[in-house]
């Protein structure tokens, strides 16, 4: 379970994030939507402890992220895949996942359970700036998943991704919701806000709207665009 | 002992990297050799080094043991001088880099020629070479090679193909000199080259942002960088070593292992000044960067003189690894001699550039 209280970060002068409060609840799969710019970057980068916030408070599965005796074991409750694809290049699919075993200390059979997981199968012995957007993209899932977090961070995932990709990705984000693990995802897509049992929409540095998306078909609001011009133009 | 197991299976990967691109790797690797080559033939021309000649025993009015047979060759300054402690002077004051001596003896046999080298310690520290042994030709063509830089060739008839064989110091030619200091350049360039677009290139494709998501830690992504560049490092100066021993006929005055063992000192320091330059965020800066840096005391390692440089340029000179390097191992190979003083100069850089690159590395990511 993820708890954020009263979050607030500013660069220089600028105040990106300001009182926010997000929960995400053990075994859901949490959407985070905004404009460009409205902080939800920064809010996975300070949720992932890569980024210091000048007050409030986040627990993690019951560990403060601040508590810097705990940052490895935080480190692997977390699973992230970022937006764009940060893996090396010149390592094949195999030998990618290899390096996150070895960083994470984990047996090297993972590997192939993950490789089975994100249907990589084929592409194995591939280089990684051999494959094609979307199986590059499935390769950052399945370093996400490598060292089995209980909580899955997922920047715009599938940015690079076909329908088709898409599709199959969900399917995979979807079986690991079945085993437990924890999911907040920041999308543009409202066929992926679908697949979200709730989420939050941040603007202006503020969570301005947390809840289920019936509320909004209630409303006769049916894509993201209007959701995020409702907030954005409250502004 | 699990977290050594673990690092070294990080640095594995690392490896593969960077012998991923099957051209490069061969490349970093053959392209030292091919430097050597090409910089001991550039090398062997000194001829832009100011040199002073005393022809000790010989009237140059009666008997000239050497002849100025072509000014235009003649780059640097020669100065004829009347007695050693005249040229000894000139070589102490800087104002020579070589001081050559020709001493005629009773018989042609027992002429010998020696060359003053060191500035520091010259009289103990020369190439002597004489004329009573015909078996070794070597030390003969050199000086007469060397001479010839300037212009000079020495009188047929006076020699009359009478061959130099090294006395005091057998195992010392006039080659030796620069080997050292080649092996230095190249193991710098290539080394350079390759740790400089390292980490820049992760800089690039966004990688090493992810390591702030990831519990690798910036020290042990940063060693793991270095890791198998330091592992190319050695094997580059074992096979120059080698290659030396072979091609050159280079004599090691102290054990190859040492010599190949403290050459660490000087690798890991090239490849911590390295890093610093590959934190640049691209590849074209870091490498431009680190190239240029290294190439200035290389050019000056070569063509110029170091000790002969002002103290303020020599102090920039020593910030960068290739000069106390070359000096360390030119000491080792050719005077027998560990500047064990040099050390704390390697390890000063070492920890400096490390803790720059690391500090750096640990800002980023906490950006």
């Amino acid at each position: 379970m993820l708890i954020v209280k009263n979050i607030c970060k500013s660069y220089k002068n600028k105040q990106v994030l300001c009182g926010v409060d997000l929960t995400v609840k053990t075994g859901e799969i949490k959407g985070l939507i905004g404009v460009n710019g409205a902080g939800k970057s920064t809010l996975i980068e300070i949720i992932c402890g890569v980024k210091k916030f000048d007050d409030g408070y986040i627990e993690i599965n019951g560990i403060d992220i601040t508590n810097k005796k705990r940052k490895l074991d935080i480190q692997k409750t977390i699973g992230y895949m970022p937006q764009s694809f940060s893996l090396f290049n010149d390592l094949t699919v195999e030998e990618n996942l290899g390096y996150l075993c070895a960083v994470y200390d984990i047996n090297l059979k993972r590997v192939d359970e993950v490789i089975n997981i994100c249907h990589l199968n084929e592409f194995k012995k591939v280089l990684a700036k051999n494959l094609s957007g979307g199986y590059r993209q499935l390769l950052s899932m399945a370093g996400a998943i490598i060292h089995s977090p209980k909580f899955l961070i997922l920047d715009e995932p599938t940015n690079a991704m076909d329908p088709i990709f898409r599709k199959r990705f969900w399917q995979i984000v979807n079986s690991l919701k079945k085993d437990g693990i924890t999911v907040l995802v920041i999308t543009h897509y409202w066929e992926e806000l679908v697949e979200c049992d709730n989420f939050a929409c941040l603007a202006g540095g503020k969570i301005k709207f947390n809840g289920s998306l019936s509320e909004f078909k209630q409303d006769g609001l049916l894509d993201i665009e209007q959701i995020l011009n409702k907030y954005t133009l409250e502004e | 002992m699990n977290k050594i197991k673990q690092f070294f299976k990080i640095s594995k990967y690392e490896m593969i990297r960077v012998t991923r691109n099957k051209v490069v790797f061969t490349m970093l690797l053959v392209f030292c050799v091919a430097l050597m080559l090409l910089l001991s033939y550039v090398q062997i021309n000194t001829s832009r080094y100011p040199i002073a000649i005393f022809t000790d025993g010989v009237n140059m009015e009666e008997t000239p043991v050497v002849q100025l047979v072509d000014e235009s060759l003649s780059f640097g300054k020669i100065s004829y001088v009347t007695s050693e402690e005249e040229g000894i002077k000139l070589l102490k004051s800087n104002q020579v880099c070589f001081f050559i001596r020709l001493v005629k003896g009773e018989d042609a046999d027992s002429t010998t020629a020696v060359i003053y080298y060191d500035r520091a310690n010259p009289v103990a520290n020369t190439i002597t070479a004489s004329m009573q042994d015909k078996k070794n030709e070597y030390t003969y063509k050199a000086i007469t090679e060397f001479l010839t830089r300037y212009g000079i060739v020495l009188n047929e008839n006076y020699f009359q193909a009478l061959s130099f064989v090294p006395a005091n110091n057998a195992n010392i030619t006039v080659k030796q000199v620069p080997f050292a200091i080649e092996v230095v350049c190249c193991v710098s360039i290539v080394l350079m080259l390759g740790i400089a677009y390292s980490l820049a290139r992760d800089n690039e494709t966004q990688v090493s942002k992810n390591i702030a998501y990831i519990p690798v830690g910036s020290n042990r992504y940063l060693i793991s960088k270095i890791l198998p560049y330091f592992v190319l490092g050695i094997i580059q100066i074992a096979l120059m070593f080698l290659l030396g021993m072979w091609l050159f006929n280079i004599k090691f005055q102290t054990n190859l292992l040492i010599c190949i063992l403290l050459s660490s000192f000087g690798v890991l320091s090239i490849l911590t000044l390295g890093l610093l330059f590959s934190l640049f965020k691209s590849q074209i800066s870091s490498i431009f960067i680190g190239l240029l840096t290294v190439l200035v005391p290389v050019f000056v390692l070569i063509v110029v003189y170091v000790q002969a440089c002002p103290i303020y340029i020599q102090i920039l000179l020593y910030c960068v690894p290739t000069t106390p390097f070359a000096i360390f191992i030119s000491a080792m190979i050719h005077n027998g001699v560990v500047l064990w003083q040099y050390i704390p100069i390697f390890i000063v850089q070492i920890l400096v550039y490390y803790s720059i690159a690391l500090f750096i590395t640990k800002r980023r990511v906490k950006q």
